[in-house]
């Protein structure tokens, strides 16, 4: 995973491959061919007690649906803004000329400075404005996500499910998304549930990291408006990622 | 289609027929409305303000004889012509318009505007919004500033048709939008093609669908379709023999129909599949629909339903393929080079992402009906513009449903004025597509400001609603505004005088570009396509080098690192999705069982400690290899079940693994072009 993610706990069991952190080649290879180096893990080990596992999952279900509500509306959040800016900023966007209540929202205000220093002739390296240093620091931020993000959602992924540190059972993902299951001999309903849940919460987190960086790349088109600069919609990326993870830091922080 | 029909004598009925068919059930989409619900539909809503004053604009233009643009409406040079594209098209696409674009340059010379990055539509910019930042409000086209021909680029998702019902009550405006670049590139060669020396047999076909037992079809025949050809046909009489006293020449039109009986879907392919099809095409019949969710929705919504559907009282299942005529029903084989058509048919042009009409009557919620996943536009034009041996030039229809009030009026009884007004004009006057369908922007304008006038009664209590009359002004505002005109709105007929015999219709030239299916290919070579116009669009202020941008060097040094991260993964991205489009033409599932999960290892491509017991393999093609898992002799149901439950989520999982994929490289593609 990540580490400069704010992500919610439940992204928390991705393990990226040894050979993904490397920054090796992707493996394009089908299953029968894959070697286990290059193949992410998620490893979720649930407690065993009365209802405790179902519990465990709900709350990571409801965490990655709260992730992805947010993804989705994320590019309409911006949109409003950039409108708002728009319509009340005028020619000059300096902080004192936003519109009254766009700083209300920790993500929109923490995008303010990005976009006052966007402006010609804008320096705003008061403490109200951005940091050279800052610039740089999102860049290599976002490079890092984007190079974790390619390790992990494209390689293979191996996905265990665990009662109280026993193996329920473990399914291969192929990238082309072929699926084989082992299951133990003798595994209850109950328990058969709770690895179908926890890969379906696998994969479809995997998903959500790929939204991640397709609502980052919506968001910085938005962005994009007001940037008067040539090649503003990429100049805008590390607005539109620190943006974001302000977002997710308050699903995270909410302890949903 | 939908009517306000005729019922014996009864010139308008105690309830409204809003008639869509629904494809996947057969009968009618919506029940039937009286005009008291109507009545009360239309009270709760208003016309936007803006949208208002370019109305009453418009509807006083109309009544002092002047609309649209002061300028002879077939010299661009004195129109203008412009294209707008959303602020991060595809640079493929423009490339691919690039004939067109071209050739509008010449024609327009100095009021030629390509819109297209900075320059371009901004995501959720009004029509306003948009003629603001070129120094125009509301009112006439001043083609010095903005020209009076404008085509939009691009799906109703991305500039809405709402952009384009406002800014069309002033100008002339189209739009394009293509599921591929080929078919840009397509639609761009066959109106180059046109206008560079083609010369069409003068014939126009009015094809008039009639129903047993629908009223909707029977009224559009009988009071539409027949009576525009017959009327079309004595005024080409009087216009010929006019023109032949002033000694000029005017084409001389075959003007044939095609109704009831003879309107089946094998007249129409036969019509439409064959290179003599005609230069005019008029259709009326019921479009067909789909409930949103539904496979067929995207390419069968605002299908012609032909004679072949028996009618609701004999037929009263599913709506086959074979009583409609779709895109796909023309093979690319096909040449329309030049023709222009006209549906009259709900949703013959497109459809809007939620209900307009009819969402509060069966609903409580305030929300309007979601009825499509997102707006589009129809299959069926989109093929015939988009054909590879030549498209048609233009195609008028309605988004949403369409309505009998377009050419019945209560007691008036049949309007065909306005039908007859745009006709004549492509026929006889040879004025471009998007000034002769400018007859309906006027209607909508008067019908517009007349129903503004009696709400505005209604609410301040001068008038007691009249809900038959509010009814039809509500109903007839809402059809009048969603005619739509899918092409370059500049485009004219190119027909000969009528004197030589019919002949083929040449191909356009082939057109060498990456196959669409490879979305991989087009990603992978986005970055290196140029764009076409020297005018390329840089916003004037931005273009000066020496602003100055503050954190400038921190800036720089980030677009490079960026450029850098973001091509390596574009590269990546695009390997991936070569890999899967090309090879994940199967997918396979496998379930094992083990006693001792601890002894499970993954080696060499299977698991060892663990006995394989059950295995799907799905072919791309459907084929589906299954081996069940048995038990003494009979099926292992228990295995069985967990097995075909592992299958559903691969197969979802699969799905959309490859639609986010897509999803994120297309984010990429339009975040890294020039």
């Amino acid at each position: 995973m990540p580490d400069e993610l704010n992500l919610p706990q439940v992204f928390q069991h991705w393990q990226a491959a040894p050979a993904a952190k490397a920054g090796n080649e992707l493996s394009f290879e089908a299953l029968s061919a894959a070697p286990m180096a290059q193949v992410s893990q998620w490893i979720l080990d649930l407690p065993a007690g009365s209802g405790e596992a179902e519990a465990f999952l709900a709350q990571a279900e409801a965490q990655l649906q709260a992730t992805q509500a947010l993804l989705e509306a994320a590019p309409q959040r911006l949109e409003l803004f950039v409108s708002r800016l728009e319509s009340g900023g005028e020619a000059h966007y300096a902080l004192e000329a936003f519109p009254a209540g766009l700083t209300e929202q920790p993500a929109e205000a923490a995008l303010l400075p990005w976009v006052d220093a966007f402006q010609p002739g804008q320096i705003s390296f008061g403490a109200e404005g951005l940091a050279k240093g800052q610039v740089g620091e999102a860049v290599a931020q976002f490079q890092q996500v984007v190079n974790d993000l390619l390790g992990q959602v494209l390689h293979l992924a191996q996905v265990e499910t665990r009662l109280e540190g026993q193996l329920l059972a473990r399914s291969l993902v192929s990238w082309k998304g072929d699926v084989d299951t082992t299951w133990g001999e003798g595994t209850q309903a109950e328990e058969r549930k709770l690895h179908q849940r926890s890969l379906a919460l696998a994969l479809t987190s995997r998903l959500a990291m790929l939204s991640m960086f397709t609502t980052v790349t919506q968001g910085a088109a938005k962005i994009a408006v007001l940037v008067a600069a040539p090649g503003g919609a990429l100049l805008a990326l590390p607005a539109a990622w620190k943006y974001l993870n302000t977002l997710l830091s308050q699903i995270r922080d909410s302890h949903l | 289609m939908n009517s306000d029909t005729l019922s014996g004598n009864e010139p308008f009925p105690e309830t409204l027929i809003f008639n869509g068919i629904d494809g996947a059930s057969g009968r009618y989409l919506l029940p039937e409305m009286t005009p008291a619900q109507v009545s009360a539909l239309a009270q709760g809503q208003s016309i936007e303000p803006d949208l208002l004053q370019d109305l009453e604009i418009r509807a006083d233009l109309v009544k002092n004889k002047h609309a649209g643009v002061e300028a002879d409406p077939r010299d661009l040079a004195q129109t203008g012509w412009g294209v707008i594209f959303a602020h991060d098209a595809d640079p493929a696409i423009i490339e691919a318009l690039d004939p067109l674009i071209r050739l509008r340059q010449e024609q327009a010379s100095e009021r030629f505007k390509v819109y297209s990055g900075a320059d371009g539509h901004r995501p959720g910019e009004s029509k306003g919004d948009f003629l603001e930042r070129y120094e125009m409000g509301p009112g006439p086209a001043n083609p010095d500033k903005v020209p009076y021909y404008l085509l939009i680029v691009g799906d109703p998702a991305t500039i809405t048709y709402r952009f384009q019902y406002q800014l069309d009550v002033q100008y002339a405006v189209g739009r394009l939008a293509f599921d591929t670049v080929d078919e840009y590139a397509h639609y761009a060669q066959s109106v180059v093609q046109a206008e560079k020396g083609l010369r069409l047999s003068p014939r126009a076909t009015f094809f008039g669908v009639s129903n047993s037992d629908d009223r909707a079809t029977s009224m559009s025949s009988d009071n539409l379709v027949q009576p525009l050809a017959e009327k079309l046909l004595a005024l080409q009489a009087g216009w010929s023999a006019e023109a032949s006293k002033a000694g000029k020449q005017l084409p001389q039109w075959t003007i044939e129909t095609l109704l009831k009986e003879q309107a089946t879907k094998a007249t129409l392919n036969a019509l439409l599949g064959s290179s003599q099809a005609p230069a005019l095409l008029f259709s009326a019949s019921h479009g067909i629909s789909f409930p949103n969710g539904d496979p067929r929705q995207l390419p069968h919504q605002g299908a012609l339903i032909c004679q072949d559907w028996p009618g609701p009282e004999i037929w009263r299942e599913a709506i086959p393929q074979d009583f409609y005529f779709a895109g796909e029903d023309l093979s690319s084989d096909a040449n329309l080079l030049g023709t222009v058509a006209f549906f009259f048919a709900c949703y013959g042009a497109g459809t809007p992402q939620e209900d307009e009409f009819a969402h509060q009557i069966w609903s409580d919620q305030p929300q309007r009906r979601v009825i499509a996943p997102h707006d589009f536009v129809a299959a069926l034009p989109r093929r015939m513009m988009g054909l590879p041996k030549g498209g048609a030039l233009a195609v008028v229809g309605h988004v949403e449903r369409a309505w009998g009030v377009s050419f019945f009026w209560g007691k008036a009884g049949p309007q065909i004025q306005v039908f007859q007004d745009c006709f004549q004009r492509l026929m006889k006057g040879n004025y471009p597509i998007g000034y002769a369908v400018e007859e309906f922007n006027n209607r909508y304008a008067e019908i517009s400001s007349e129903l503004t006038v009696q709400l505005e009664d209604i609410r301040y209590r001068l008038k007691n609603p009249k809900d038959m009359e509010l009814a039809r002004l509500w109903t007839a505002n809402n059809d009048a505004r969603n005619y739509i005109l899918l092409g370059d709105p500049a485009v004219r007929l190119s027909v000969g005088d009528g004197s030589a015999p019919p002949q083929d219709r040449p191909s356009i030239p082939e057109i060498a570009i990456q196959p669409a299916a490879a979305t991989a290919a087009t990603v992978s070579t986005v970055t290196a396509v140029t764009l076409p116009l020297e005018t390329a669009p840089v916003a004037p202020s931005v273009a000066a080098a020496a602003v100055d941008y503050g954190l400038i060097d921190s800036f720089k040094q980030a677009q490079a690192n960026l450029s850098g991260t973001l091509g390596n993964f574009v590269s990546r991205l695009s390997d991936f999705l070569g890999k899967a489009l090309d090879e994940a033409t199967s997918l396979e599932v496998s379930t094992y069982v083990s006693e001792d999960m601890s002894q499970v290892k993954y080696e060499a491509g299977q698991f060892t400690g663990a006995r394989l017991r059950a295995l799907t393999r799905i072919e791309i093609d459907g084929d589906t290899l299954i081996c069940v898992p048995e038990s003494d002799g009979e099926v292992d149901t228990t295995l069985w079940k967990i097995h075909m439950d592992m299958v559903q989520q691969a197969q979802i999982s699969r799905t959309e693994l490859l639609k986010t994929v897509v999803s994120a490289a297309t984010g990429l593609v339009d975040l890294i072009k020039p």
